[in-house]
């Protein structure tokens, strides 16, 4: 544990605190802040990393300090951090949770409404309602999160904000104290630092994930990988049957995706095993990867009669995916399952926005919150 | 009253009282922000402390409204930003200082009047 790396770790807290101050001033702050750090931990003892964590856990979340700088500062200014504060998260909870029950009554009452005045036969219509009720719900939820991360970041409106739950005898007690208690266990019960063997786990808690310490990753990325490998192969062989320009184009990007996904697995499996820490931005962009799917998914919405489907006649008896590719015959999608297929379209391209939004913003919010957990965590 | 509020009430009456004591300090020597919170402590016996990550935002806005004034010095080799107390910090401070005399004898007259006077 040399000053050198203590040093390091200063340097790193101060950027972060850098990030969310206002130009005009970071410097000057950072300077007295880097003053303050190593005076306080020559005190302790010395300029060791375990000293330097103990000043850094006081002085606090570097994006709590710079706002403190920021908000009832000279310069008025809102901060705004993707991320809700753990005080902030029951309230989130339940302002979703009321809303989107307000949200599905409104439009099962719609739904209700249209089958009692309009044609019974009319299901794409009632399919259409239902999807603009999810897209409701999706950028509902989206917006609260924005307003809150809002919220969060500035401790004036947070306090404004509890204030006014407190008022409307809304508080949220008992899991704002629980979050607070949870807080205090951690700083009151610091866990024991002892002799730590490589230098990459001190300075570990400067990730922006904590509990990546000493991870393992697990052989089944790499059988997974190849399982991928043998799909996307399977997927292009069946791609050399006579389907038309949309089923061509769905096979491709299905065997592209399925590549992708093996090559990010092997690669995650490796990084995984080298660095010892689990790599959430490869989740994250497994996630994003279903994006692919949206350009072909929106065709698809609109040339739903275009869609084939691949049977075996019952003479065949099909013992075998190479069968399939001998004995398979290419129909159209009959016209009763059109609207069934437009139902499961318009959900399929929701749920993979929605997949790939809370990808990101978990991937995002997590980076902020970190700095507080590992400090703590010493 | 809960345990919450007392603990509220009691954050906020010493953040009044800590912003005097910081002027307090200053109107006799300058000092740096870590001096400053040391001082806090050591003449309240632990009493009133100032959190780090309170004091130095503070320094700032009482920099911004013109109380005191900020300055790098080097000092037995080492660059620290000394506060000294301005005029207009001066006067701020008298003003709160008398205030503070009386409120303090106002509320003591108050909270200490026992039954039958």
């Amino acid at each position: 544990m040399s000053e050198k790396e203590a040093m390091e770790l200063i340097d790193e807290y101060l950027d972060e605190v850098k990030r969310y101050l206002p130009e005009d001033i970071a410097e000057d702050v950072v300077a007295e802040l880097r003053t303050h750090i190593i005076d306080k931990a020559m005190e302790l003892g010395g300029l060791t990393v375990r000293n330097v964590y103990r000043v850094l856990r006081d002085l606090g979340d570097p994006r709590e300090l710079a706002s403190k700088y920021v908000v009832g500062g000279k310069k008025e200014k809102l901060v705004f951090e993707l991320g809700i504060s753990d005080d902030l998260y029951p309230y989130f909870i339940k302002i979703v949770s009321w809303v989107v029950i307000f949200v599905i009554i409104g439009y099962t009452l719609k739904i209700i409404s249209y089958a009692y005045h309009g044609s019974a036969a009319a299901l794409l219509d009632v399919a259409m309602i239902f999807a603009e009720m999810l897209l409701s719900i999706t950028f509902i939820i989206l917006g609260l999160y924005v307003l809150m991360s809002i919220v969060s970041s500035n401790p004036d409106l947070k306090k404004g904000f509890l204030k006014i739950m407190k008022d409307l005898g809304l508080e949220i007690r008992r899991e704002v104290e629980r979050a607070k208690k949870r807080t205090e266990v951690r700083i009151a019960k610091p866990r024991e630092v002892t002799e730590r063997p490589k230098r990459f786990e001190e300075i570990e808690y400067l990730q922006p994930f904590p509990r990546a310490i000493a991870y393992s990753p697990s052989i089944l990325l790499v059988f997974k990988s190849f399982v991928a490998l043998f799909m996307a192969y399977m997927v292009f062989m069946v791609s050399i049957l006579p389907f038309n320009q949309l089923m061509k184009f769905f096979l491709y990007i299905l065997s592209t995706y399925l590549i992708l996904i093996a090559v990010i697995d092997l690669v995650e499996y490796f990084y995984e095993k080298y660095t010892e820490t689990r790599s959430y931005l490869a989740d994250t962009v497994k996630s994003v990867l279903g994006f692919m799917f949206l350009p072909w998914l929106l065709i698809a919405a609109i040339f739903t009669e275009q869609i084939q489907l691949i049977i075996i006649p019952t003479e065949y008896l099909v013992k075998g995916y190479f069968d399939l590719l001998r004995y398979g015959v290419i129909i159209t999608i009959p016209q009763e399952y059109l609207p069934l297929a437009k139902i499961i379209i318009i959900v399929a391209i929701i749920a993979i926005i929605v997949d790939g939004l809370i990808a990101i913003l978990k991937y995002v919010r997590t980076a902020p919150k970190a700095w507080s957990d590992h400090l703590y965590a010493v | 009253m809960d345990d919450v509020d007392i603990d509220t009430w009691k954050t906020e009456i010493k953040r009044g009282i800590v912003e005097m004591c910081i002027l307090a300090l200053l109107s006799k020597k300058e000092m740096y922000g870590y001096e400053i919170s040391k001082t806090i402590k050591q003449l309240s016996s632990g009493f009133l402390t100032i959190e780090e990550g309170t004091l130095y935002p503070l320094l700032r806005r009482l920099e911004g409204k013109g109380y005191i004034r900020g300055e790098w010095k080097i000092v037995h080799d080492k660059a620290r930003k000394y506060y000294k107390i301005t005029s207009l910090g001066l006067q701020v401070f008298a003003e709160m200082r008398s205030f503070w005399k009386k409120l303090s004898s106002i509320v003591n007259n108050i909270v200490e009047v026992k039954e039958g006077e």
